[in-house]
C-alpha cells in the first residue's frame, strides 16, 4: 500500500519491514522514495487449517519531563519583582503576600499545583487484535480485526481506532493467481482545540498562577483574574475536537504465470481507496466564576458566558492506483536472470466543504442549533495525478556476483508538459568474497562476508503544485479584511494571486544521486557480525528561488530554479554478537551508530552575502543567534556599551542580557548574528540492543541516543528553575536574566548563545520481559502459542539538560518546555494463538 | 476437450492482459494532464471583463483601515495613550526595534507586492474584451490604488525605488531610491491622470470605489506634504469648486453608522458586520471595559485641553475664555463631546465613572475589569464607537464602521493651510477654517491674525477637527515639532485624577504626568529604517536612512 501512514496499521497484519535507503533499492518507488521506502508486507493465509491469534497489550503512559511550577508564594514575589523591575509597583501587597503565605484565604489566594489539577498521573493504551488465517490449495486467507483504545494525558484527548483486514488468495486458474485485499480502517480522534491539541494544556500549565484556585468554595471553577483556567478550558463539558477518518481500501491483483514462456510472470494490480473524513469542532466555553461579596450569589462570572459554536467539516477523497508489470526469470546453471518492466499510475480527487455556526442552543450539539448571523461555509475541490515506468534487470551468478541495472521514467503534474518526464538510472553490484576458493577453503571462521556497492538517481517534485503560471484564487472571505472588498454595501468576492514566486516555465525533476559502499560479515557462526555503510547524496538541480538576488520592490518572490545544490554523506556501522551458553541460555548484543552530515553546496549566493544569511558551507537547518556576553552589573557599563537598544541604551537596566556587536558597527542588530549548525538535527545517533533468552524467559533492553545538536531553549521565567537563577543584584553571576518583560531578554526576539544547551542524550527506550509456555504444555490445554511480556518505554533519560525532555518537537524557534513530552509507558501484553 | 478449454481459457487471459496494459499505459498522459479546480490561470482572468472587475476588489483591500489594528495611530501621538504595556501601540511610541524587526518592514513587502500587480493590472486592461470605458474606469481607479501604495511608502520610508511596470527578472532590479520630492510629484502625476478618468460618482452598486474627488484630495495631500504649497491650493480649490461634496450639517453625522458614504467622505474603507468579510473589532479595541472593551485609545489631558470654550472661541488658557476650573468639562469646543468620554458623560444611557473608585477605572467589579484595561489618562474615546455594539455578546458579533480616509473637511483645512503659506490670511483661508468652524458651532476666528497665528489656528483645526484620523501623527512629522511633540522628555502626557467627596458628592480635579508610557522620539525616527533584509542584499543600492 503506498503512501500509508504507518500508524495506520495494525502491528499484527505486518508480516515484515524492511528499511531501503541506497537510491538502486528504492527505484521501483520513484520519487515517492526519494527519502528512502519503509517496505511492509502484510500477512497472508497459510495453507492448513484455520490458525486464530489474539494479541493484547495494555500500556500506561505519563509524561517524562516537565519544567516544575514555583509555589504561590514564591510566585508572587517574582510577579512584584518583576513588575518592579519592568517599572512600575509591586502586584501584590504585604498583606496579600501573608494571605498567600500563610494560606488564610484559600479561595482567594491559593497554592495550586496546576500540573497535577490538569495532567492526570497515567493514561492507558489498549490494544485488542483477533485474526485468523488458513486455507487449502485454491483459496487462502489471512482476516485480521482490531480495536485501539488510548486515553490522554487530559481527559479531552483521547483516540480510537477500529480496523478490519481480509487479505484473500484464489487461485483462478492454473496460471492465475488472484491477491484480494480489502481494507477498512476508521480512527476518532478526541482532542482540544485541534492540531495544536497536545501543546495547549501544557503551555496553559506553564503560564498560569498558582495562587489562582481551581474551584470556588461553591464547587464552580475559578475564573483565574488576570488568565484563564486551565481546567476549564480542557474539561469535556467545554467542547471537543472529534475527528473521524475513514478509509475503505480494495485491492485486487492478478499474477499470472504464462504458459508459453516459462519464467514470465504478468501482473495487473488495481487499487481503489475511498477516503471519507468528517471532524466536528464544538466549543461551549466553560463558565468561571469569581467570589464577589457584592453579588447575591456570592459569585461573579467573570468568563465562558459565551454561547456555544459548531464547525463542521467533511472531505472526501477517492485515489486510484494501476500497476501493471512483468517479471521474467530465468536460471541457466550458475547464471541467474530477473527482468521487470513496470508501469504505474495513479491519480487523487478530493473535496471538502465546511460550515460554522456560532450561537447554539447549549446542550445541542448540531448545525440547526446555531444562529444564522454568523454563519460560514466554504469548501474546495482539488486533484493530482502521476504516472511512472520502470525496467530492471538483475544478474547474479552463482551468489557469488552480483549485478542490477534499472532504469526509471517519473512523471509529475507540478511540472509543465514538456519537461514533466524526468529519468533515472541506477545501478548495483556486489561480491560475496566468502564464496571464493580462497576464503571458503582456507578459513572456517569466516561465514559471510559480502560487499556491496550501488549508485543511483531519483528525482524530487518537492513543491507546490501549479507554480509555472499565474493562479488566481477566489478570495471570497475577508479573514480580517486582507483579500476582497465590499461595493454598494453589499462583499463581493474577488481574486487573488496565489503565486509567491514568479512563475517559471522550465522547471523539471530536481535529482538526488546517491552512491553506497557496504560491507557485510558474519564470523565465528555468528559470534560477531555486522555491517558498515558509507554513502553520499548529491541533490542536483533542486528547486529553490535566488531570494538574494531579487529586491523586495521586485513585488514577487524569486522565480523557482533547478539550480540548487546540497550534500549529504554519513556512516553506519552495526556490530551484533550472539552467543549461546549452556542449551538454555542464549543472547545477543547489537550495537549501531550512525553519523550524518549535510550541507549546503551552492544556492546561487552572492560572494558579498553577510554570514549570518550565508547558506552555503552550512547545514541545510542552520540556526542564527547572537552573541551574548553575560548580564549588565552597573548602569556605568550600561552606558559604556554599544547602542544596543537603539536608544543609547536608556531603555536598559542591570541585568539585562549584553550583547556583542560582532560587526563593529556601532549598534546590535540580525547582523550581530552568528551560524549555528546542527540545531535541529543530531548528527550523531547510536543504540544498543540486548537480547537474552533462558529457557523460556526473554529480555529486551535497547539503549538509544543522539548527540552533537544544540537545543535553543527560552527558559520561562516563571519556573523553579528561573527563579533560583535569575540574576539580582545579590546573585550577579547566574544563568538567567533579570526578571522582565522587556523586549531586551527576550529569546524569542533575540535568541542569543545563552540559550543554546546541549542536546545530547541516552535513554532507556524500550525494556520487555517475556515469558513464552512451551508448545508441549500448552498442546494439553488445547492452546498453539502462548507468550505475556511486560515491557516499558522510556524509563530512564540522561541528558545534560534537565529541565524538560531533551526531544523537543522540531520547530523554529526558541522552545520553552510548553509541549507534550515524550511520553514514559509501562504495560504488559498478551500473544495467543489456537 | 478439458486440455482444449484450458487453452482458450489462456488465450482469452493473454488478450485481457495486453489490452489491460495498453490501456493502462495509454492513460498515463492523461492522469498527469490537470489543471487546478478551485483557481484561475492569467490567461483566463484578463480575457474576462466580470473576472477582472471582481479582481479590482482585491487592491481595494489594501487600503489601510485604521479599525483592523486594536489602537489606532492617535494612540502614538501625544494626543492619545494605550493603557496595556504589551500593545503594538508602545512599539511605535517608545521605539527600540531596529532595520531587522521595524514593525514597518511588512509594509515594504506588501506595498511592493501589490504595486507590482497593479503594474501588471495596468498593463493587461487595454487588451480585456469588453466595454472599454469599463477598462477606462478600472485602469483609473487602480493607478489611484498604485499611487496611494506609494504614498504610503514614501510616509514611512521616505524616498523610495519608483517602479512603473511589472519589472522582468532580467532587467536591472536593483535600484536607488528615488527623492522625496520624485516620488511626491510622480505621485501627484499619477493621481491627475486618474482624476481625468474617473466618475465623480458612482451608481448605489459601487459605492466604494475611487471617484475624481478622492484623487484630487490624495493628490491635495501629496501636495501639502511636499510643501508645493501653490498646487496643493489649486488642488483643493478644483475639488471646492467641483461642489459634489459639502460639509454635514452636524460633526457627529460625519462618523454616524447609519450614515456612512456620505456627502463629506471622499473615500473611506467599506467594512461590514460579518466576522469572515470585513467585520472589525473597534468597538472592543475602544470601548471603556466597563462596557467589556480594551480601553485603548484614551484622549490625554493634553488633548482636552486643547479644545476651546464653545462661547468665547479662546483656549482654556485664557483669563476671559469662561472656562471654570471646578466644572472642567462646562461649554467646550462641542466637538469635544463628540470626541472624548469624560467624568459623567452620558453614553450608553449611563454615566461614565472616571472618579477614583468609579465603575469605569476599577478593576474587578461586576464586570471583571482587567488592571490593563484602566484608562491611563482618565479618559476613554467617543469618537467613532457604536454606542449600540454589546461587547459581551457574540464573542463573533463585529463592528461595520468604515474608516474614513479622505473627507471634505480635510480638504478645506489643506486649502487653508497652502493659502495661508502662500498668500497669509486672505479672506478665502477665513473661510475655510471658519466654514469648519460655523458647522461645529464654534466662533469664528477672530480678524486680523498675522500668517504665522493663522499657521497655529489652522494647526489647532486639524488637530481638533480630524483628531483620531491619522492625521496627528504624520502631521506633526512633516511639521517638524515632532521630536519635542512626541517625547515625554519634552512634552510630558498628562491624566486628570478625579476625586469625589463620599458625602458631598463634589469632585475635584487635579492634573500630573502620566506614568510608564515613556515615549522617545529621535531625529532618525522621523523615518523608518528600510527593512535589513533589503539593505543586505549583494545587489542593494539603496541607503539606509539616517540614524538606523
Amino acid at each position: 500500500l503506498l503512501g500509508l501512514n504507518i500508524g495506520d496499521l495494525n502491528p499484527d497484519e505486518i508480516e515484515s519491514i524492511s528499511i531501503l535507503k541506497d537510491n538502486a533499492a528504492t527505484a521501483v518507488y520513484g520519487s515517492k522514495g526519494a527519502y528512502g521506502v519503509i517496505l511492509i508486507t502484510t500477512k497472508k493465509g497459510k495453507v492448513g487449517k484455520a490458525a486464530f491469534n489474539y494479541t493484547t497489550s495494555f500500556n500506561w503512559s505519563s509524561p517524562t519531563r516537565f519544567p516544575e511550577a514555583l509555589d504561590a508564594y514564591t510566585y508572587a514575589l517574582a510577579i512584584n519583582e518583576r513588575s518592579v523591575n519592568d517599572g512600575g509597583n509591586p502586584t501584590y501587597s504585604q498583606q496579600q503576600l501573608d494571605a498567600i503565605k500563610n494560606q488564610t484565604d484559600p479561595y482567594v489566594y491559593a497554592n495550586t499545583d496546576w500540573y497535577d489539577a490538569v495532567i492526570k498521573k497515567s493514561a492507558l493504551l489498549q490494544i485488542h487484535s483477533l485474526s485468523v488465517s488458513g486455507g487449502n490449495e485454491g483459496i487462502r486467507y489471512f482476516i485480521n480485526g482490531s480495536y485501539t483504545d488510548q486515553k490522554g494525558v487530559i481527559d479531552a484527548n483521547a483516540y480510537k481506532r477500529y480496523t478490519l483486514i481480509s487479505n484473500l488468495s484464489i487461485r483462478l486458474a492454473k496460471n492465475l493467481l488472484l491477491d484480494l485485499q480489502t481494507s477498512f480502517r476508521s480512527g476518532k480522534t478526541f482532542s482540544q482545540g485541534g492540531p495544536t491539541v497536545q501543546t495547549a494544556p501544557f503551555n496553559a500549565v506553564l503560564q498560569a498562577s498558582p495562587i489562582s484556585p481551581v474551584y470556588n468554595k461553591n464547587g464552580s471553577y475559578y475564573g483565574a483574574f488576570e488568565s484563564s483556567n486551565p481546567l476549564a478550558n480542557i474539561v469535556p463539558e467545554g467542547g471537543q475536537t472529534k475527528e473521524t477518518p475513514n478509509y475503505f481500501n480494495g485491492n485486487a491483483s492478478f499474477v499470472y504465470n504464462t504458459p508459453f514462456l516459462k519464467g514470465l510472470t504478468l501482473k495487473a494490480a488495481f487499487n481503489l481507496e475511498r477516503g471519507y473524513y468528517y471532524k466536528n469542532i464544538y466549543r461551549s466555553p466553560v463558565p468561571v466564576f469569581v467570589p464577589d461579596a457584592n453579588s447575591a450569589s456570592g459569585y461573579r462570572q467573570t468568563g465562558g458566558g459565551t454561547s456555544p459554536n459548531l464547525n463542521e467539516l467533511w472531505g472526501q477523497s477517492n485515489t486510484t492506483n494501476i500497476d501493471v508489470s512483468a517479471v521474467y526469470n530465468k536460471t541457466m546453471g550458475q547464471h541467474q536472470l530477473d527482468v521487470l518492466v513496470l508501469g504505474t499510475q495513479n491519480k487523487m480527487t478530493a473535496n471538502y466543504n465546511t460550515l460554522f455556526r456560532d450561537g447554539l442552543i447549549r446542550g445541542i450539539q448540531s448545525i440547526n442549533a446555531g444562529s444564522p448571523v454568523n454563519q460560514t461555509m466554504s469548501g474546495a475541490p482539488s486533484q493530482a495525478g502521476r504516472a511512472a515506468f520502470l525496467g530492471r534487470v538483475n544478474y547474479q551468478y552463482a551468489n557469488k556476483y552480483y549485478a542490477e541495472f534499472s532504469m526509471r521514467a517519473d512523471g509529475s503534474t507540478k511540472f509543465p508538459e514538456n519537461n514533466r518526464w524526468g529519468y533515472f538510472p541506477a545501478v548495483s553490484a556486489g561480491w560475496r568474497i566468502s564464496r571464493e576458493n580462497f576464503i571458503a577453503n582456507n578459513s572456517k571462521s569466516i561465514n559471510d562476508l559480502k560487499i556491496r556497492v550501488s549508485a543511483g538517481t531519483t528525482g524530487d517534485d518537492n513543491i507546490s503544485a501549479f507554480t509555472y503560471y499565474y493562479n488566481y484564487n477566489p478570495a471570497t472571505s475577508g479573514s480580517g479584511g486582507s483579500s476582497a472588498y465590499i461595493f454598494g454595501n453589499t462583499f463581493a468576492p474577488s481574486l487573488s494571486l496565489a503565486n509567491s514566486t514568479l512563475p517559471n516555465i522550465n522547471i523539471t525533476w530536481a535529482e538526488s544521486f546517491m552512491v553506497n559502499l557496504g560491507l557485510d560479515f558474519s564470523l565465528w557462526n555468528g559470534k560477531l557480525g555486522g555491517s558498515f555503510d558509507i554513502y553520499q547524496k548529491d541533490l542536483k538541480n533542486m528547486l529553490r528561488g535566488k531570494a538574494q538576488n531579487i529586491p523586495g520592490s521586485f513585488g514577487i518572490g524569486a522565480p523557482i530554479l533547478n539550480f540548487a545544490k546540497e550534500q549529504y554523506s554519513g556512516f553506519e556501522f552495526e556490530l551484533t554478537h550472539s552467543n549461546h551458553v549452556g542449551k538454555d541460555f542464549s543472547y545477543n548484543l547489537r550495537g549501531t551508530f550512525t553519523y550524518n552530515k549535510g550541507r549546503v553546496i551552492d544556492y546561487g549566493e552572492d560572494p558579498a552575502t553577510l554570514d549570518y544569511l550565508k547558506a552555503e558551507g552550512y547545514s541545510p537547518f542552520k540556526t542564527t543567534v547572537y552573541k551574548a556576553a553575560g548580564f549588565f552589573q552597573t548602569q556605568e557599563e550600561i552606558l559604556a556599551w554599544v547602542n544596543q537598544d537603539g536608544l543609547g541604551n536608556t531603555s536598559l537596566k542591570p541585568g539585562d542580557v549584553k550583547y556583542v556587536d560582532l560587526n563593529k558597527d556601532g549598534k546590535i542588530d540580525a547582523k550581530d548574528q552568528l551560524s549555528y549548525n546542527n540545531m535541529v538535527f543530531p548528527p550523531m545517533g547510536f543504540g544498543l540492543n540486548t537480547g537474552a533468552t533462558y529457557k523460556n524467559f526473554n529480555v529486551d533492553i535497547f539503549f538509544q541516543g543522539s548527540a552533537g545538536n544544540k537545543l535553543l531553549i527560552s527558559p520561562p521565567q516563571l519556573t523553579k528553575e528561573y527563579y533560583d537563577n535569575r540574576w539580582t543584584p545579590e546573585t550577579p553571576n547566574t544563568k538567567y536574566p533579570r526578571l522582565s518583560t522587556k523586549l531586551n531578554n527576550n529569546p524569542v526576539l533575540f535568541p542569543s548563545t545563552l540559550n543554546l544547551y546541549d542536546g545530547a542524550y541516552v535513554r532507556l527506550r524500550n525494556l520487555q520481559i517475556g515469558y513464552t509456555i512451551s508448545p508441549d504444555v500448552l498442546k494439553r490445554i488445547g492452546l498453539r502459542t502462548f507468550k505475556v511480556y511486560f515491557s516499558g518505554t522510556n524509563l530512564l533519560t540522561f541528558s545534560k539538560y534537565k529541565e524538560f525532555d531533551p526531544e523537543v518537537p522540531n520547530v523554529t524557534g526558541a522552545q520553552s518546555g510548553g509541549f507534550y513530552p515524550t511520553q514514559k509507558t509501562i504495560g504488559f501484553g498478551i500473544q495467543l494463538g489456537f | 476437450m478439458q486440455q482444449q478449454f484450458e487453452i482458450i481459457k489462456t488465450r482469452i487471459l493473454n488478450i485481457l492482459f495486453a489490452t489491460v496494459v495498453v490501456i493502462s499505459f495509454t492513460a498515463c498522459k492523461k492522469v498527469l494532464d490537470l489543471k487546478p479546480l478551485d483557481s484561475v490561470t492569467d490567461l483566463t482572468l484578463w480575457s474576462n471583463q466580470e473576472m477582472v472587475v471582481s479582481y479590482s476588489g482585491n487592491f481595494y483591500a489594501q487600503l489601510t483601515s485604521g479599525f483592523t489594528t486594536d489602537w489606532l495611530v492617535g494612540s502614538i501621538t501625544d494626543d492619545a495613550a494605550v493603557p496595556n504595556s504589551s500593545s503594538g501601540a508602545r512599539t511605535y511610541s517608545n521605539p527600540t526595534f531596529t532595520s531587522s524587526n521595524s514593525p514597518a518592514n511588512s509594509l515594504w513587502t506588501n506595498r511592493y507586492r501589490y504595486i507590482r500587480r497593479a503594474n501588471e493590472f495596468l498593463e493587461k486592461i487595454d487588451a480585456v474584451p469588453g466595454d472599454a470605458s469599463l477598462n477606462k474606469r478600472l485602469k483609473a481607479e487602480i493607478r489611484f490604488m498604485r499611487a496611494y501604495y506609494y504614498f504610503d511608502l514614501v510616509q514611512y520610508f521616505g524616498g523610495v525605488p519608483l517602479i512603473d511596470h511589472a519589472q522582468a527578472e532580467t532587467e536591472d532590479i536593483f535600484l536607488p531610491q528615488n527623492t522625496k520630492a520624485e516620488c511626491y510629484t510622480f505621485i501627484a502625476n499619477e493621481l491627475s491622470a486618474a482624476a481625468a478618468d474617473l466618475p465623480s460618482a458612482y451608481p448605489s452598486t459601487d459605492i466604494g470605489r475611487v471617484t475624481k474627488q478622492a484623487a484630487l484630495a490624495l493628490k491635495c495631500r501629496t501636495e501639502l506634504y511636499n510643501k508645493d504649497w501653490a498646487k496643493a491650493a489649486a488642488t483643493a480649490q478644483a475639488i471646492i469648486t467641483m461642489g459634489s461634496n459639502s460639509l454635514l450639517s452636524s460633526y457627529d453625522q460625519v462618523f454616524a453608522l447609519t450614515n456612512k458614504n456620505n456627502a463629506e467622505i471622499l473615500l473611506s474603507v467599506q467594512h461590514n458586520t460579518r466576522f469572515d468579510e470585513r467585520g472589525h473589532s473597534f468597538d472592543r479595541s475602544a470601548f471603556s471595559p466597563w462596557y467589556g472593551g480594551k480601553g485603548n485609545n484614551c484622549p490625554t489631558q493634553n488633548l482636552v485641553d486643547d479644545y476651546e470654550m464653545k462661547s468665547t472661541g479662546l483656549p482654556i488658557t485664557n483669563a476671559l475664555s469662561g472656562y471654570d476650573a471646578t466644572k472642567p468639562y462646562v461649554g467646550r469646543d462641542p466637538r469635544f463631546y463628540s470626541t472624548v468620554l469624560y467624568d459623567s458623560a452620558l453614553y450608553k444611557n449611563r454615566r461614565m465613572e472616571m472618579f477614583t473608585g468609579g465603575g469605569d477605572v476599577t478593576s474587578g467589579g461586576p464586570n471583571g475589569i482587567l488592571s490593563n484595561t484602566i484608562t491611563t489618562t482618565g479618559y476613554y474615546l467617543k469618537k467613532f464607537t457604536d454606542e449600540g455594539f454589546n461587547a459581551f455578546g457574540d464573542v463573533n458579533a463585529r463592528s461595520s464602521q468604515n474608516w474614513i480616509l479622505l473627507r471634505y473637511a480635510e480638504v478645506l483645512l489643506n486649502y487653508a493651510e497652502a493659502q495661508n503659506e502662500i498668500a497669509g490670511p486672505d479672506a478665502s483661508v477665513y473661510s475655510a477654517v471658519n466654514s469648519i468652524r460655523t458647522r461645529a458651532t464654534m466662533p469664528a476666528l477672530p480678524t486680523g491674525l498675522s500668517q504665522s497665528e493663522m499657521r497655529d489656528a489652522i494647526r489647532h483645526e486639524r488637530r481638533i477637527e480630524l483628531a483620531f484620523e491619522d492625521h496627528r501623527y504624520w502631521d506633526v512629522k512633516r511639521w517638524n515639532l515632532a521630536t519635542t511633540l512626541f517625547s515625554t522628555a519634552t512634552n510630558p502626557l498628562k491624566k486628570v485624577t478625579i476625586t469625589r467627596n463620599a458625602t458631598t458628592g463634589v469632585k475635584t480635579y487635579a492634573y500630573s504626568n502620566i506614568t510608564g508610557d515613556t515615549r522617545v522620539f529621535l531625529d532618525k525616527h522621523y523615518l523608518f529604517p528600510l527593512p535589513q533584509t533589503e539593505i543586505v542584499k549583494p545587489g542593494n543600492k539603496m541607503i539606509q536612512n539616517t540614524g538606523w
